[in-house]
Order: C-alpha cells, then sequence, then structure tokens
C-alpha cells in the first residue's frame, strides 16, 4: 500500500512538473508582449503583468526544490528496489542445487544477479521519459503550429530528419 | 593454467621454426587495418556530426525565415516561445534513438 502510494505521488509530482514545464514559455512570451507595448495602461494591468513575471522565477524555485526532493525519493527508491530484487534473487539462488537446477550453472545465476539487476535503475530513470519525450515533441510542435502556423511545417521536418539521422548514427 | 601453457608452447613454435618476422609483419598489418577502420569510423562520426549540428543549428533558422519570408511579422513575444519550444524538441530528439 505504501509502495502504491508512493508511485502515485511521485506520478502526480512528475505530471505537474511537466505541466508547469508547458506554462512557463507562455509566461515568457506574456510578459515580453508586455515589455514592448508603449501605449499607456491602468495601474492593474500593469501590477497582473508584474505579478507574472514575478511568477516565473517563483515557478522555477518551486520546481526545481520539488525535484530536487524528488530525485533523492527516486534514488531512495531505486535502492531498495535493487537491493530487493538481489535479495530475492540470492534466497532462491541458495535454495537451488544442481538436482532440482539444471538449465542454468551457478555463475549465470550470480550474472544475473550482479548485472541484470542493474536494469531496474533503467526503469527508474529513464521509464519517465518514455512518457515524457513523446508528449514533449508533440506539445512543443503543436504550440509552433499554433504561433507560427503552417510554417511550423518546417520544424517538423527538421525533427523528423534529426529522429532518422539519429537512428543512422546508432 | 591451460592458456598460459598454450601460449607458451606456441611461443616455443614460432620461435623453433624462426617465423618471428613473419610474424610481427602479420601483426603490423593487422594493427594498420586497425588504424585504417578507427580512422574511418572517426571521419564517420565527424560527418555526422556536420549533419546533426546543421539539423540542431539551422531548425530555428529556417523556420523563422519561412514564416517571415511569407510576408507575416514576428514579434519577440512569439520568437521566445517559439525559441524554448524549438529547443525543448532539440533536447527531445536526442533522446529517441536512444529510448524507442
Amino acid at each position: 500500500m505504501a509502495n502504491k502510494a508512493s508511485f502515485m505521488k511521485f506520478t502526480l509530482v512528475r505530471v505537474l512538473l511537466q505541466i508547469d514545464d508547458l506554462i512557463i514559455p507562455f509566461l515568457i512570451a506574456e510578459v515580453l508582449t508586455w515589455i514592448q507595448k508603449a501605449e499607456p495602461e491602468p495601474l492593474e494591468a500593469t501590477l497582473k503583468m508584474m505579478m507574472m513575471a514575478l511568477l516565473i522565477p517563483a515557478l522555477h524555485m518551486i520546481v526545481h526544490t520539488t525535484w530536487e526532493y524528488f530525485c533523492f525519493q527516486m534514488i531512495e527508491l531505486g535502492h531498495r528496489a535493487h537491493t530487493s530484487l538481489k535479495v530475492m534473487l540470492f534466497r532462491k539462488n541458495f535454495r537451488m542445487t544442481t538436482a532440482t537446477n539444471k538449465d542454468f550453472s551457478s555463475g549465470e545465476i550470480s550474472h544475473i544477479i550482479m548485472n541484470e539487476s542493474n536494469k531496474i535503475w533503467t526503469l527508474i530513470w529513464n521509464g519517465p521519459e518514455y512518457f515524457e519525450c513523446p508528449l514533449h515533441l508533440i506539445s512543443a510542435s503543436y504550440f509552433v503550429f499554433s504561433e507560427l502556423g503552417w510554417s511550423g511545417i518546417i520544424a517538423v521536418v527538421f525533427t523528423l530528419c534529426q529522429i532518422y539521422h539519429g537512428y543512422i548514427r546508432g | 593454467m591451460l592458456h598460459i601453457n598454450e601460449s607458451f608452447n606456441n611461443i616455443k613454435s614460432v620461435k623453433l621454426f624462426g617465423w618471428e618476422n613473419k610474424f610481427l609483419n602479420n601483426i603490423g598489418n593487422t594493427y594498420k587495418e586497425e588504424l585504417a577502420i578507427g580512422d574511418k569510423a572517426l571521419l564517420r562520426n565527424k560527418m555526422h556530426d556536420v549533419i546533426g549540428g546543421f539539423f540542431e543549428k539551422f531548425m530555428p533558422l529556417a523556420v523563422f525565415s519561412v514564416y517571415t519570408g511569407l510576408g507575416n511579422t514576428l514579434t519577440l513575444g512569439q520568437m521566445a516561445l517559439t525559441s524554448i519550444m524549438l529547443d525543448r524538441i532539440r533536447g527531445r530528439v536526442q533522446q529517441v534513438p536512444r529510448l524507442y
């Protein structure tokens, strides 16, 4: 139950951080457009824009602090998962004898324990990236399109070329 | 121990038949081949660096050029927002071949 709760908390924080990544560029664009305005405006509008401008560093600070805290939690979770997996495999290995196990040598099992179990770290660090990467690519392309119209197709072409080139390069 | 014994026996055979120079030539040729492959790999990597760098650096330039070339006016806000988004695309594109 505690693991499920911490997983939900972690997912929620990652989602909120992604939303924040999408909000900050719009705040920057709004503030830049406001700075360029030459015509007079009411004091409330100025204060609102000032607040918006100050929100950018405030959001950065909140995101940074939250992220650092959750990085620590991710590392803690990774170590726990890693150690638990190794313990389980070692226990299984100790129980096995040559009579019960004819398919694998003890060296092979030790290799799985000491090397393959490290793959759990890939899940901890890269797992969220599997979802975040397409999300960012699609959302960023959409915003480029919404700002520049069909000229954004150039960005999509360049992106596809870069992806293709990345696969060729290997 | 078995492998060490085998190595020493092979060295003895080479010396017995006077094959040192032949073997040295063979090793030298193989080393030259290895160096040539290394040079080719280096050249390939540099070429890919140039192509990758071209796509990376020229993407914003191409996008903004086409946009303004079509007769649109680019505001600072638009430019900032689009640059941030293009930068995000550039960053994530690097991850795609590694992830999928």
